[in-house]
């Protein structure tokens, strides 16, 4: 085989996009998020611009080349946790009482950034919160002192 | 999940009663349910509170917290400092490429504390990897490695099947 480039990286410093395929997409707390079925590319650039990941129950989710954290023939690995998967996960005061599950999540435009969340509660209205009345986004969703605070304020 | 009584007549406030401890869900740092507070456990000779039994559930193995472990018992249930390293047992590893490099078999300790002293992995059927802790990045869902697996593979094998979990 002969190479023809000019300042770019040699063939063997480089892999065929195809091995990406099929591999797992991982978040940083080691969810496996899906498995690529695609890549994107700018035309202009020349540049992989995302991927487009499968999951079982979520249908395709495509992220953007800046929230992927590295891209190796054994996985892809993002820099963040899809805020998408915060749903169903129950939402706890900080006084540990279940007040209902995370519904619909609302994002700033296209990003990961949550906007509000959607509590759902069985047989009561639902109800939204913003971001800064969570204290920990983990397994379940905690939130602050001051949402109980808030709710006191306002039944007062 | 047990509900806060009614206040007792000439009760001395910033005190807990076994009530108020007892019969809670006990929740780790990420929010995720343990289990359900049974027994408190007491010095005899000065009565400090040394910790909480956890009923992880039915046929599950039981669970003593320490107090030096538990943030703060509100109306509804314990709080928790930290994520119980025990539940790392099951979990996939990757390396640090993405790798997966088995399943958690064993999640050996230091002494009884929370503190992870080393893992053991099933790599396939008839190979056992130990990985010291030194080698985990992080522990969330699975759990992900700092080093690539050519490096892990180089790691001294386990045949013990012991559970110390």
């Amino acid at each position: 085989m002969q190479e023809i480039i000019n300042g770019d990286k040699k063939f063997e410093d480089t892999f065929p996009l195809r091995v990406v395929l099929g591999k797992k997409v991982i978040a940083p707390s080691g969810l496996v998020v899906g498995h690529v079925v695609g890549l994107r590319i700018n035309d202009k650039e020349l540049l992989v611009e995302g991927i487009l990941c499968r999951k079982l129950g979520m249908g395709k989710i495509y992220f953007g080349k800046n929230y992927i954290d590295a891209l190796s023939p054994e996985a892809v690995l993002l820099s963040i946790e899809p805020t998408i998967f915060l749903r169903g996960k129950k939402v706890i005061t900080s006084n540990g009482k279940v007040i209902g599950k995370v519904g619909r999540i609302f994002r700033v435009n296209n990003t990961n950034k949550i906007g509000r969340l959607e509590v759902a509660r069985i047989f009561r209205k639902n109800f939204e919160i913003t971001p800064d009345y969570v204290a920990t986004f983990g397994k379940n969703i905690i939130l602050k002192d001051k949402y109980d605070e808030k709710r006191q304020t306002k039944a007062e | 999940m047990m509900k806060k009584d009614k206040p007792r007549q000439n009760e001395p406030s910033g005190m807990l009663t076994s009530d108020d401890i007892l019969g809670k869900e006990v929740i780790d740092l990420e929010g995720e349910f343990i289990g359900v507070s049974d027994v408190l456990y007491m010095n005899d000779k000065t009565f400090d509170v040394i910790g909480v039994s956890v009923d992880k559930g039915f046929l599950k193995k039981g669970l003593i917290i320490g107090k030096n472990y538990i943030d703060r018992v509100t109306p509804y249930a314990i709080f928790l400092k930290i994520k119980p390293a025990y539940k790392i047992k099951g979990m996939e590893v990757f390396d640090v490429k993405g790798k997966k490099i088995g399943l958690v078999t064993q999640v050996n300790f230091n002494g009884k504390s929370n503190s992870i002293k080393e893992i053991v992995v099933k790599k396939s059927m008839f190979k056992n990897v130990v990985i010291p802790a030194n080698y985990i990045e992080r522990v969330g869902y699975n759990v992900l490695l700092n080093v690539a697996e050519a490096s892990v593979l180089e790691m001294k094998g386990s045949s013990d099947q012991e559970n110390n979990a």
